[in-house]
């Protein structure tokens, strides 16, 4: 594999680390507003 | 003039690569199941688009049928109501958004000089999910309870109301969102970092801009979509009350994450459009874009404003009259950037030497009837009109004007445009003009007097109504008729070409620029397996001080 191929895969690698991380962040981060919003944490669940 | 790609090519037809003919090694299975070549991949996409349209059109025929005249004629209300969510469904998340995955796949390795996708074993995976998700979705027709009936934004209550379905919906838009986040870091990484040395990004061709953007648009949205479709499940099935106000949840909430989604999801369906409708009018102009890098940042621009105006879709639904007037604004705003393209597709016209083979007209088309799209939405953005305007047909109206003769439009434009590129074949020009014709006639016979009716005061999502709309009702439903045999009609126009078409040339159009006309027609196999060298007069935008415009 040349310098630059192992450049790419790099870069390719530490590209997709970086946006799923941020796709799951965004995933968590809207059902915490949700859980924090319907106060669940202060026990005003469901009946 | 020969290319460089023709270069690598030897006296004996061999490529330097040795690659191309790996195609006519793999068997069936091999091929097209197992397959990690971006042009697959990318057909694999785009059939599966057009049996999703089929099925999507085939319900919207259903869906006229019941309309065309008063009174019930084949359908109970229940199950109008199932049709209708299911039409939106498969249309939005099964043939729009695939189509341009399909063309992204097939075109942007091509346009930016790289041999692949950056993560072709993940484009497998993105692709092969989507099947599995759409037949969990349509087989809801079949479990007890029908199909989900509260509309394609899912609101709850209406939709925890659902029998069976619910949890099967739910699945479903997961996966589907799974295989958009996949393609949008496949996209994301490959343009970031496969582009062929010199192929800077202010030179990367605008339907490849286009889809940079829009893979930024899925990643940030798909997931508050998924979150949103939790916490529904969770409400169903595991007794939270998220949305539930009885349990302390706040059902508008949900409308708030969901068009948090839901708004940049129409430019996630838009923008990739504006990409081909640039690559085409240059072509077909004979000139360069006019404002190349304007047109770069008004997507752009187009893409950020499209997280601050989500509201808009809720005026009725009630908020702070201050929150009204910012969404309205803001929403006022996006005219801005789009009014540019607009008119910068229209100065790339003018003066050009003009011709106008199919790609061109149904680029025309888009142009024109996208801004009557585009006007009804500033019209729908006036929160005292919306009050009016609010769930009846004129809302129909503008959405398929915008998303059909918009971005359909766009969609079999592109596949017009770059088939000689695939296939190696042209298609027969006359039968093209046929099917634009025909489909232009009948689209807007089918969805302008929409605008009347809504005006009128109809309502959408009923099957029933008053005898006063039964005029433009019945004018409408023609137009669906004559609509659902374009599909066929042009599965007929490529299949002839695939079979008898005119050998195409690797340039298969006199005007056309940009990386992917310097390979042969149809690309090989593998293509740009050693980087190729970027020169100026080759590339369709950027810095085209260079370039060899007369």
């Amino acid at each position: 594999m040349s310098k630059q191929q192992a450049a790419r895969r790099r870069g390719v690698r530490r590209t997709v680390l970086v946006f799923a991380a941020v796709a799951v962040a965004i995933y968590a981060a809207f059902i915490l507003s949700g859980v924090l919003s319907s106060g669940v944490l202060a026990g005003a669940g469901a009946p | 003039m020969a290319t460089h790609y023709e270069a690598a090519v030897d006296t004996h037809g061999h490529t330097t690569d040795g690659h191309d003919d790996h195609a006519h090694a793999q068997g069936f299975v091999d091929r097209w199941f197992f397959s990690t070549n971006h042009k697959d991949i990318g057909t694999l996409y785009l059939l599966f688009s057009f049996v999703m349209v089929i099925i999507g059109a085939a319900i919207s025929v259903g869906i006229r049928a019941e309309l065309a005249v008063p009174g019930l004629q084949f359908v109970k209300p229940e199950f109008f109501n199932q049709l209708t969510t299911m039409h939106a469904l498969v249309m939005i998340f099964g043939a729009i958004m695939p189509a341009f995955v399909g063309l992204a796949n097939w075109m942007i390795p091509l346009q930016v000089g790289a041999p692949d996708m950056a993560l072709p074993r993940m484009n497998n995976w993105s692709f092969w999910i989507l099947p599995f998700a759409f037949l969990l979705l349509l087989s809801t027709f079949f479990v007890p309870g029908g199909a989900p009936a509260g509309g394609w934004t899912m609101y709850p209550p209406l939709m925890l109301q659902g029998g069976a379905n619910v949890a099967m919906t739910i699945f479903a838009v997961h996966m589907m969102g799974i295989s958009s986040i996949m393609g949008a870091i496949n996209i994301i990484a490959t343009v970031l970092n496969m582009r062929a040395p010199g192929m800077d990004l202010m030179k990367m061709p605008l339907f490849t801009w286009s889809w940079l953007i829009t893979a930024f648009l899925l990643l940030a949205v798909m997931p508050v979509l998924a979150g949103a479709v939790t916490m529904l499940l969770t409400d169903k099935f595991f007794a939270t009350s998220f949305f539930n106000a009885a349990g302390g949840g706040d059902p508008v909430m949900y409308q708030h994450i969901f068009w948090f989604f839901g708004h940049p999801e129409v430019y996630i369906m838009i923008l990739p459009a504006f990409g081909i409708v640039s690559e085409i009018i240059p072509t077909f102009s004979r000139k360069p874009l006019f404002g190349y890098q304007a047109m770069v940042y008004a997507i752009a621009a187009i893409a950020f404003l499209s997280f601050i105006v989500w509201a808009h879709h809720m005026f009725t639904v009630g908020m702070p009259l201050g929150g009204e007037i910012y969404f309205m604004f803001a929403t006022m705003l996006i005219s801005v950037p789009t009014g540019v393209k607009i008119f910068n597709w229209v100065s790339t016209m003018w003066r050009g030497s003009l011709s106008f083979e199919a790609p061109m007209l149904w680029s025309i088309a888009f142009v024109i009837l996208f801004a009557i799209g585009g006007f009804s939405g500033l019209m729908l953005a006036i929160v005292p009109a919306d009050f009016q305007y609010h769930d009846t047909y004129f809302v129909v109206a503008h959405f398929h004007y915008v998303l059909v003769t918009g971005a359909l439009f766009a969609i079999i434009a592109a596949i017009y445009y770059w088939w000689p590129k695939w296939t190696g074949r042209m298609y027969n020009e006359t039968l093209a003009q046929v099917h634009f014709w025909w489909t232009l006639v009948f689209v807007n016979l089918l969805f302008f007097p929409q605008h009347f009716l809504g005006l009128a005061g109809m309502p959408r999502r009923i099957p029933d109504y008053n005898v006063v709309f039964a005029d433009w009702n019945l004018v409408s439903s023609i137009g669906a008729f004559g609509m659902f045999v374009t599909p066929f009609f042009m599965f007929y126009v490529l299949w002839q070409s695939k079979r008898n078409g005119a050998l195409a040339e690797a340039r298969a159009w006199e005007g056309a620029k940009g990386l992917e006309w310097t390979v042969p027609s149809p690309a090989p196999h593998h293509t740009f397996t050693t980087p190729p060298v970027i020169r100026d007069g080759d590339l369709a935008h950027g810095d085209f001080a260079h370039m060899d415009y007369e």
